[in-house]
């Protein structure tokens, strides 16, 4: 008896060290991966770059559908000329408006141009969605939407900073751009003009930011990754 | 005086008549603005009534944050009531006002305004150049779909995504099946199905643009068949021929096909018999039909003799005085012959000179004077044939010797050595065949027997109509006498009409017949 166990036993043991030591090396290998360094999986620029621009799009769907829901519920006129023209409260920025501009924009500008917009979207949205989820006037379906717009802000963001980052490893912007901390001085002059607005035209006001964030990013990456067609 | 006031009223006149088709023009009506690449866009509008003067059109637009109005830059390029705006004049994410006055000489009307965001109004034109091609992949045809970006420039710094949809549809559905193809110029649609014309159409969008229209549609049939196909029918009709020849070949020859496969069974055929006659059921056919008009051939062997066949019974129960048995009994004649043992005897069964049709054996008789053949007395066998008549005929003529009724001639004699196991026959009376009584000979030793005695023959004990013969239960010895008890087939009390069927001799066997069964030439 005790015979037949021993080789189980070591064959069992053999088995549990070898899957410990695949689980260690697969563990190893995530976090922190400098590059140059063998059997990494290092994300390129390239693809990072990808990614966020797919985030942002997705983004810029969600907001125009809300849009478009809000449109059929409150069915403004499109073209009343008495209508006050929009103040978002994002308009302090300046951003450029047309493809020759935001091209002869210097990188790390348009850099900063994306990451103030996102880092001034974040609490309004928020707000945004708790005032749909408490208000029962609205479907579950628009505050599920509101709830992954808000969610995508600020994973977009987050995905920008590390964008950010990596330029920055790689040499391809300065070191101009302000970390973390410097995003919250950026929201500060623009913190309280947003709970005046109406959610009808805070929601007008973010389609078109996110459409300005997408195409940024799009034209940044063509400048920076220049790949075909770029 | 008069004159000139008829003038100037006519003129007057004329001026109203005149004036009354000139009017300020009517309003003009902005229909819409279009960016086709979300850099430049076109506007358009409808005049308003004509007024029938000589109109212009005016369009000017402001931008929402400025005061600062201008005045449209391009009002041809894109075509007649437009107003096209180019890079420079385009701004992104910024709303213009538009206004278009029409203006003539009497008046002038303004629109209403227009308030666009260009990145609100991007839509593309639909892709140019849409070709088809039908192409073979492992012998399976599969469309292929290719087409072109509507935008000119190749390079667009990332500014611009065009993504793509296509739909398709066999020429006599009205369902379209859709695809998306995102980035994609090209396709290709493996599920089709040959000798089908497809239509295709195909869309773009910019990003979240609204989609264009459809392009113009393109079809295309798809082929039959593949040169692979075309071979596969060749051979199938080539091997085909051989086929219907063999088939043609049957039928023409089925005669001889059939004899081959299904070689005809001779039937049971007594040499000299027709069974044709047999089935009649007349006595006279079945006389016919055993005798004929031939002679009967010589029978060689002993065991090809068949028997004479009269029904025998252990029983006298069994006797049947049914005038249809003993009537079809009567017509049911098995030709048989046997050896007389070393002298043969001749017989005759002939014509009765009463003229009854009892066809005889012609190959009878030894009786001098009679006008049939005789038999030949030669030591072979012969068939012979009791009947009632002819038995009737015999009666008187010579005494019964013999095992079946067969009368012989006057000087016949009963061989001495018949086998014990047959009974002489004493005489016929009527319709019955009366049987010599047997002496039971003593049992000799037990060691010697006579050859000749089967085990497996009874004596006749008593014939009881010329159809029915009793057996006797006694042994031929006394000491046999546990032998003959097991022959008892003729006890068997069968239902009388299924042993009689004129023609079939088997019939009666069951109800016991004395020897073997009787072969059939």
């Amino acid at each position: 008896m005790s015979g037949q166990m021993r080789p189980a036993c070591s064959v069992w043991l053999l088995l549990v060290c070898l899957v410990l030591y695949s689980r260690l090396k697969v563990a190893a290998s995530a976090p922190t991966c400098t590059n140059g360094q063998a059997g990494c999986h290092v994300l390129s620029l390239a693809n990072l770059f990808d990614r966020v621009i797919q985030h942002s799009a997705r983004m810029h769907g969600i907001s125009n559908d809300l849009h478009s829901e809000f449109e059929l519920y409150f069915l403004p006129s499109k073209n009343q000329i008495g209508r006050v023209s929009r103040n978002c409260h994002t308009s302090t920025i300046l951003t450029p408006n047309g493809k020759e501009n935001a091209q002869r924009m210097a990188r790390e500008e348009l850099t900063e141009v994306i990451l103030k917009l996102l880092v001034a979207w974040g609490d309004p949205l928020w707000h945004f969605h708790q005032s749909l989820a408490h208000n029962h006037e609205f479907s579950n379906f628009s505050s599920n939407k509101s709830l992954e717009m808000s969610d995508m802000v600020h994973e977009l963001r987050k995905g920008v900073q590390k964008v950010i980052e990596k330029m920055k490893m790689l040499g391809i912007i300065g070191n101009s751009l302000g970390g973390l901390g410097s995003s919250e001085s950026l929201l500060a002059p623009v913190s309280a003009e947003w709970r005046l607005m109406k959610d009808y035209d805070l929601l007008y006001c973010f389609r078109r930011d996110s459409s300005k964030i997408q195409n940024y990013l799009k034209i940044l990456k063509c400048r920076i990754v220049p790949e075909h067609g770029c | 005086m008069r004159g000139a006031l008829v003038l100037g009223v006519l003129l007057l006149l004329s001026a109203a008549v005149w004036c009354h088709d000139a009017s300020p023009p009517g309003k003009p009506a902005l229909i819409g603005c279009r960016s086709p690449d979300k850099e430049t866009f076109t506007c358009w509008w409808t005049p308003g009534s004509p007024g029938g003067l000589p109109t212009v059109h005016r369009l000017y637009y402001h931008r929402a944050e400025s005061k600062d109005v201008r005045e449209c830059p391009d009002y041809t390029s894109g075509g007649s009531n437009s107003c096209y705006f180019d890079k420079s004049q385009t701004t992104l994410w910024v709303e213009y006002e538009l206004t278009v006055v029409a203006t003539n000489a009497l008046g002038n009307a303004t629109s209403n305004t227009l308030r666009i965001d260009v990145m609100n109004v991007v839509r593309p034109y639909p892709p140019k150049n849409v070709v088809l091609q039908v192409k073979q992949s492992n012998d399976n045809p599969y469309l292929f779909i290719g087409w072109q970006s509507p935008l000119n420039k190749t390079k667009t710094y990332g500014w611009v995504t065009i993504k793509y949809q296509l739909r398709v549809r066999p020429e006599k559905s009205k369902e379209w099946k859709i695809y998306d193809t995102d980035l994609q110029r090209n396709f290709s649609l493996h599920t089709v199905d040959p000798k089908v014309t497809y239509e295709v159409e195909v869309r773009c969008a910019l990003d979240h643009s609204t989609w264009s229209e459809w392009s113009t549609t393109a079809s295309i049939k798809i082929p039959g068949s593949s040169q692979k196909d075309r071979l596969l029918w060749v051979l199938m009709l080539v091997s085909l021929i051989p086929l219907l020849t063999a088939v043609c070949a049957l039928v023409v020859k089925r005669n001889s096909v059939k004899q081959c496969l299904l070689p005809p069974v001779p039937g049971p055929k007594i040499i000299g018999v027709d069974p044709r006659l047999l089935k009649s059921g007349r006595a006279e056919d079945v006389v016919s039909a055993l005798f004929g008009n031939q002679k009967l051939a010589n029978m060689k062997a002993r065991t090809e003799e068949t028997e004479e066949f009269i029904s025998v019974s252990d029983s006298r129960d069994w006797l049947l005085p049914d005038e249809r048995l003993s009537e079809k009994v009567r017509s049911l004649i098995i030709p048989n012959s046997f050896v007389f043992g070393a002298k043969t005897q001749s017989f005759e069964l002939e014509k009765a000179a009463d003229g009854k049709e009892n066809p005889v054996l012609d190959r009878s008789s030894s009786r001098p004077g009679d006008g049939r053949t005789p038999l030949s007395p030669a030591p072979e066998l012969q068939s012979l044939r009791a009947s009632k008549d002819a038995a009737s005929r015999s009666a008187g003529q010579c005494p019964a010797h013999s095992y079946v009724d067969i009368p012989t001639p006057e000087d016949c004699r009963t061989p001495e050595a018949t086998s014990d196991d047959y009974s002489r026959v004493k005489g016929v009376h009527g319709e019955d065949v009366l049987l010599e009584e047997e002496r039971v000979p003593p049992c000799p030793d037990a060691q010697i027997q006579p050859a000749n005695v089967a085990s497996d023959y009874s004596r006749v004990a008593e014939v009881n109509s010329d159809t029915t013969v009793l057996l006797q239960n006694l042994p031929v010895c006394k000491e046999r006498q546990h032998h003959d008890a097991g022959w008892t087939v003729g006890k068997k009390p069968e239902p009388p009409g299924t042993e009689v069927s004129t023609g079939s001799s088997t019939q009666l066997v069951g109800s016991g017949y004395v020897d073997s069964v009787p072969n059939f030439c």
